[in-house]
């Protein structure tokens, strides 16, 4: 199965891959990366972001965003994993950097987190390729696919109206000074939030501590903040419009382009020179005015 | 002239020697009449000794022409002269030139024929012309070649840079997968292969992109890759066979004396499976025989070729004119009466025999024969002959018969694969291949394009919108997915606002860009993009000649004053038409690409 987004859109596609209990990986191309999606009998067990261009959603950045581990920790584990072949999970529990059940709990936020992202593709193209699929033994329970949609579909609605309450831009998060609450009175999103705030001003690492997806998080700050809990204020060195990374993105498609007409251009010399050679120069012209010989 | 008429003339008796000295130094504007007397006089000298034509005569008055500066005036000289060096090509070439420019139709009509004659009846003429051809036709076949694969490879190429990621897989993707796709293309160049091979190499990566139309000039390239190849073939087996040129070969025995000739053994034989045809070989030397004076040589090697089984008209108009120079008339009347019996009917043997009859006194069978030898003489292009001028009783030698030369060639066809190798051109574009490898990997590439062509009804490839460059991942024909959906339902920038319709904004430009600059580069080129591959192919077809027109003109500078005059002038229109045609290719393919984009709703202006 295979076609472009605008065709056929991702929820349909979902809906279909679980409601038929299909096993199989479902790639998805768009806004410059690849996910792929991993189905056991119609539920999601796995999921695999585009390395180079969403590695922020890769479990050992994701890990190392909510401080469980250091840089040079993730360079090592990863260079054990490159030796051993093993998941990098697999190498974290069996070190005991992390338990079993957090690894899971990370794992089911990098689905969330790449299906919300997918979700928002309006341009590119999907494929699905049916094959047998087994659990990795860290999925306890399998997602369900439906399940999942449905919350990205309430992600879609409500996203927008959520992140427009927050400053435009990047922003930052710190509690209130002399606040003293109940942390149990707190709904548990909000609670995991409220405990994370310490850990950084920056709400991406907050949520990253908390295992909350981007989305979620905001809707559990919202909460606190109009609790009048924590502060939010603009950063200071972030005055970025909203377009900015979308003229970024535009400048190095730009630039490849200019490289690449460049590169062509020094081809299409030498290829001229080439031609010059093989068909217009003395020696190439020699073989062909032979002819001329018998008339002389 | 500041050389003897020995070192001009070389071969030839010294009364005829001296008399073209004669004639060379008379020519000249408003000494047409002089010149006709000086004509007259040579042609009698010449005709005595069996001497049909003398072509360096044309080409050392053209050369006083030009030196003189009455170079546009040189046609009435040219055409007193034509009677004493009718086997001159270049000469009747030129004044077909020359009838072209001043529109003289009657004569163009006659100096047209007087050509035709020579490159028939003039055994290098006419191998001459062949080479030319065979030339012309490999130098477009490349020219084609090259323009087809380049133009193909660039077409594929959007595609071909989508598709590598999917199968190699390493950091830096979007700078390095445009250059990996140049890499590619410039290798075969770096690598020093031939032409052949970097062409069928480049067609090798645009197959599995191609629509049908485009398949169909890829076999034509590829069928005219064949043409290169057995073209290249025919012209080293006329070269091995002929000598190369009249002078150093055996060939030139009319019009030119050869100064080498094939080795013989002991017996006086050429080495059997030599490659010129002994017989064609012995015509020539007895010709020389002939027009040096040696009458009993001449006579021994034709009656040679006789006995040989080479029993031909001409051979025994010659044998007659040798036995009649040494007063065997009766056996020379024989042998005319034998060559204008056969058919189809010699006009040489039939003069001949008319003005043996007239030596002999036998009147009554002269004025038989005389209306049909007046009248058959006379129709001998491109000599025309005049039998009222011919009254001191000249013989009509036989030039060697040219168009046995074609049929010993054609004899050979069995071997232009495994003679392909030795010739000069399969050195140079089909390294580096053996010939019969040669013809392997030409039908390998032809195979492998069908073969792909049918696999890719099943296999995914990228596709590139045509109109605005969206790669998209399909599979099944090109011509089903030619347009993205966004250019099919000619929603023109897009329907969305946003970093969406600025995206595609951009890939537009950048898309219309590429286009533009390949259609300039490659012109005509353009028109594959907005999906005229018929009008693609013709184009291609017409700048391949024009290109091919003046490769085979450059340079051609061994052929005498005439011929180097000539092909400059050919040289010049054919680099002028190919101006003009690569100017008018890339306008035609911007335009049609731009008219294209417009019907799928994508305008010049930012909308």
């Amino acid at each position: 199965m295979q076609g472009k987004i605008v065709d056929f859109g991702l929820p349909e596609i979902f809906q279909l891959v679980a409601g038929q209990g299909k096993s199989g990986a479902l790639t998805i191309r768009g806004d410059g990366r690849e996910t792929v999606f991993l189905f056991s009998e119609g539920m999601i067990v796995d999921v695999q972001p585009d390395r180079q261009r969403a590695q922020y959603a890769l479990i050992g950045n994701m890990l190392a965003d909510a401080g469980y581990l250091t840089e040079q920790e993730l360079h090592r584990i990863l260079a054990v994993q490159e030796r051993e072949g093993k998941k990098i999970g697999e190498i974290l529990v069996e070190r005991g950097k992390i338990s079993r059940e957090k690894l899971a709990g990370y794992l089911y936020l990098q689905v969330k987190d790449s299906l919300y992202h997918s979700l928002r593709i309006k341009e590119g193209d999907y494929r699905f390729e049916v094959f047998a699929v087994r659990p990795p033994p860290w999925m306890t329970t399998p997602l369900r696919a439906d399940v999942l949609l449905m919350e990205g579909m309430q992600f879609l609605d409500e996203y927008p109206r959520i992140r427009e309450k927050f400053p435009p831009g990047k922003f930052q998060v710190t509690r209130k000074r002399n606040v003293k609450i109940d942390p149990m009175a707190l709904p548990p999103e909000e609670r995991v939030v409220w405990n994370a705030v310490d850990f950084s001003t920056d709400p991406y690492r907050v949520f990253r501590k908390a295992c909350l997806s981007w989305y979620e998080g905001l809707k559990a700050l919202w909460g606190l903040w109009d609790r009048g809990l924590v502060e939010i204020s603009k950063m200071a060195e972030e005055m970025r419009g909203p377009g900015r990374s979308i003229r970024e993105d535009m400048a190095r498609r730009y630039a490849i382009g200019c490289l690449r007409a460049a590169a062509w251009v020094l081809a299409a010399v030498l290829t001229g020179f080439w031609v010059y050679t093989i068909l217009l120069s003395p020696a190439a012209t020699g073989v062909f005015t032979g002819w001329a010989g018998f008339y002389r | 002239m500041r050389c003897g008429a020995g070192e001009i003339f070389p071969g030839y008796p010294s009364a005829v020697r001296e008399q073209a000295l004669r004639v060379v130094e008379v020519a000249g504007p408003g000494y047409e009449e002089e010149l006709g007397k000086e004509v007259r006089g040579l042609r009698r000298r010449m005709y005595s000794h069996g001497i049909l034509s003398i072509n360096a005569i044309p080409d050392l008055v053209f050369r006083r022409a030009n030196q003189e500066g009455w170079e546009n005036n040189l046609i009435s000289s040219f055409r007193v002269i034509a009677e004493i060096s009718p086997l001159s090509a270049p000469m009747w070439a030129w004044m077909v030139k020359e009838d072209f420019l001043r529109l003289r139709l009657a004569d163009l009509f006659y100096d047209a024929d007087g050509l035709s004659g020579a490159l028939w009846r003039f055994g290098p003429a006419l191998m001459g012309c062949a080479a030319w051809f065979l030339s012309f036709l490999s130098a477009a076949a490349c020219w084609f070649a090259v323009w087809t694969s380049i133009a193909l490879f660039l077409r594929a190429r959007p595609s071909l840079e989508s598709d590598i990621p999917r199968v190699l897989r390493f950091p830096l993707r979007d700078y390095w997968f445009p250059l990996m796709s140049i890499i590619l293309f410039l290798l075969p160049l770096v690598a020093g292969l031939g032409l052949v091979v970097v062409t069928c190499y480049w067609m090798m990566f645009s197959i599995a992109y191609l629509r049908r139309g485009e398949m169909v000039l890829m076999t034509t390239a590829i069928l005219l890759l064949a043409v290169l190849f057995f073209g290249g073939s025919t012209l080293h087996l006329i070269r091995e066979m002929t000598g190369n040129t009249p002078r150093e070969g055996w060939l030139g025995a009319d019009g030119s004396f050869p100064q080498t000739w094939p080795p013989e053994n002991r017996n006086g034989q050429l080495p059997a499976g030599g490659a010129a045809p002994s017989w064609l070989v012995n015509f020539s030397r007895a010709r020389a025989a002939m027009q040096e004076g040696n009458a009993s040589e001449a006579e021994r090697i034709w009656t040679e070729l006789v006995e040989e089984g080479k029993d031909l008209p001409e051979v025994r108009n010659n044998r007659g004119i040798a036995r009649a120079k040494q007063g065997k008339m009766r056996e020379a009347l024989s042998d005319f009466e034998a060559a204008y019996e056969s058919p189809p009917g010699d006009g040489a043997a039939l003069w001949n025999a008319y003005q043996g009859y007239l030596q002999v006194f036998n009147l009554e069978r002269a004025r038989m024969i005389q209306p049909l030898a007046w009248d058959r003489v006379q129709r001998i292009p491109p000599f025309r002959f005049r039998p009222s001028d011919m009254e001191a009783g000249e013989w009509v030698a036989s030039p060697l018969p040219a168009g046995e030369l074609i049929r010993e060639i054609r004899q050979r066809s069995g071997d232009l694969v495994r003679e392909a190798g030795k010739g000069d051109l399969y050195r140079m574009f089909f390294r580096p291949l053996t010939p019969r490898t040669t013809l392997l990997v030409i039908g390998l590439v032809w195979l492998s394009s069908v073969i792909w062509k049918m696999y890719s009804l099943w296999v995914w490839v990228h596709t590139t919108c045509r109109s605005c460059g969206t790669r998209t991942l399909v599979v099944g024909t090109r011509e089903a997915t030619d347009f993205c959906n966004m250019c099919s339902a000619q929603v023109g920038w897009g329907v969305r606002a946003g970093d969406e319709k600025e995206r595609r904004i951009q890939g537009i430009r950048m898309h219309r860009n590429t286009v533009r600059a390949i259609s300039v580069l490659v012109p005509g080129s353009g028109g594959l993009w907005s999906g005229k591959e018929g009008w693609s192919m013709a184009y291609a077809a017409l700048l391949s000649l024009s290109l091919a027109g003046v490769t085979v003109s450059l340079g051609a500078r061994e052929g005498g004053d005439i011929i180097s005059a000539l092909q400059t002038i050919v040289a010049r229109w054919a680099f002028f038409v190919t101006v003009i045609l690569w100017l008018a290719g890339a306008g035609w393919g911007i335009w049609s690409f731009g008219r294209m984009q417009r019907s799928h709703g994508i305008s010049g202006r930012r909308g």
